[in-house]
């Protein structure tokens, strides 16, 4: 966790009158751990912040593999031998309970979606204020020279179409093509050509939204080998 | 997902056999509008479970025994047997947990 989200961790976990204190009187609830996007915020699972925070990096992928593909997950109940796990989404935040077996799911979902609430309320007080643009935003007077043009490298579409064709190994076509859209989007992959570090970069980013660890790796070495 | 299943029926069971070959699943799951659906909750079931692997590494919990996915107007609820068949349970309306499974044969 970062010092930063101390704040949120005492507000949401701290304490009788946290938002969770309420959480805790149900039931069969062992844990629990707030995150926002992959960023925990509180967590009081028995395990080390790195751990958590994998295990957190893991829930947002998850989920982001269904808004991805426009699916909106209200919540997810896993079920091991052990424990329970309730994942309850809302937009960007999320909340992972550690439940004993056979508890009452659909109670605890209700309780904690309402509580999720609060959650969004404490993540946007934590958002900082926002800052007057850089002084290179703002737009000079006399023109400048026009930006040197990036290195040629790697096509977008090229990228796309290597991507496409590694994944559509593991996943759905159409899950494919619109996880790859909507990534290679949001790391800004609007150019014509890309360097082939970023190519890399972004291309990694996609392939790591598959689930199974040894076809991740897999594929991110073939990926790899055929970037070069 | 703009699949048609739930249009026609208010629950899908589909048995899977250890291999992820479908043993048993009603007729409309075989009609060409759903076929595409279909395959995608099979994946699902997989792609699911592989999550819970790193999930159970991660935490210590223990072998995943089910996942259910709860969205708007949709519920996919997943059974991973111990002989490594798996059973998909596609209904309109939420349920608990405990009702989705006690309902599998």
């Amino acid at each position: 966790m970062t010092p930063s989200s101390n704040t949120a961790a005492s507000q949401l976990l701290g304490g009788s009158n946290s938002i969770l204190a309420e959480l805790y009187s149900q039931p069969g609830v062992s844990g629990c751990c707030v995150q926002s996007g992959s960023t925990v915020l509180a967590h009081d699972l028995p395990f080390s912040d790195d751990r958590v925070d994998r295990f957190a990096s893991r829930v947002d992928h998850l989920l982001l593999s269904y808004t991805g593909v426009g699916r909106t997950v209200w919540h997810i109940c896993l079920g091991f031998e052990k424990f329970w796990v309730l994942v309850l989404a809302r937009d960007r935040n999320s909340l992972s309970i550690l439940l004993q077996p056979n508890t009452d799911t659909t109670m605890i979902a209700s309780r904690a979606a309402h509580l999720l609430m609060g959650v969004d309320i404490v993540v946007e007080k934590m958002k900082p204020a926002p800052k007057l643009p850089p002084a290179s935003a703002i737009t000079p007077l006399v023109p400048s020279m026009p930006a040197v043009a990036e290195t040629p490298g790697i096509p977008v579409a090229e990228l796309e179409q290597l991507l496409t064709a590694l994944l559509s190994r593991v996943m759905g076509s159409a899950q494919t093509s619109k996880l790859i859209a909507r990534e290679l989007q949001r790391q800004g992959a609007n150019g014509v050509a890309l360097r082939p570090e970023r190519a890399r970069e972004m291309g990694l980013a996609v392939i790591d939204f598959i689930g199974n660890r040894s076809k991740r790796d897999a594929l991110a070495s073939e990926f790899l080998n055929a970037i070069k | 997902m703009g699949g048609n299943l739930l249009d026609e029926v208010s629950e899908v069971l589909i048995h899977l056999d250890s291999q992820k070959e479908i043993e048993k699943a009603p007729d409309c799951v075989f009609h060409k509008d759903n076929q595409e659906e279909a395959r995608i909750m099979i994946f699902e079931s997989d792609y699911v479970l592989d999550y819970s692997n790193e999930f159970s590494d991660l935490l210590a919990l223990g072998k995943p025994l089910f996942a259910s996915v709860t969205e708007p107007g949709r519920q996919t609820s997943f059974r991973y047997n111990p002989d490594s068949s798996q059973d998909i349970v596609l209904t309109k309306t939420h349920r608990g947990i405990e009702q989705i499974l006690s309902a599998l044969p």
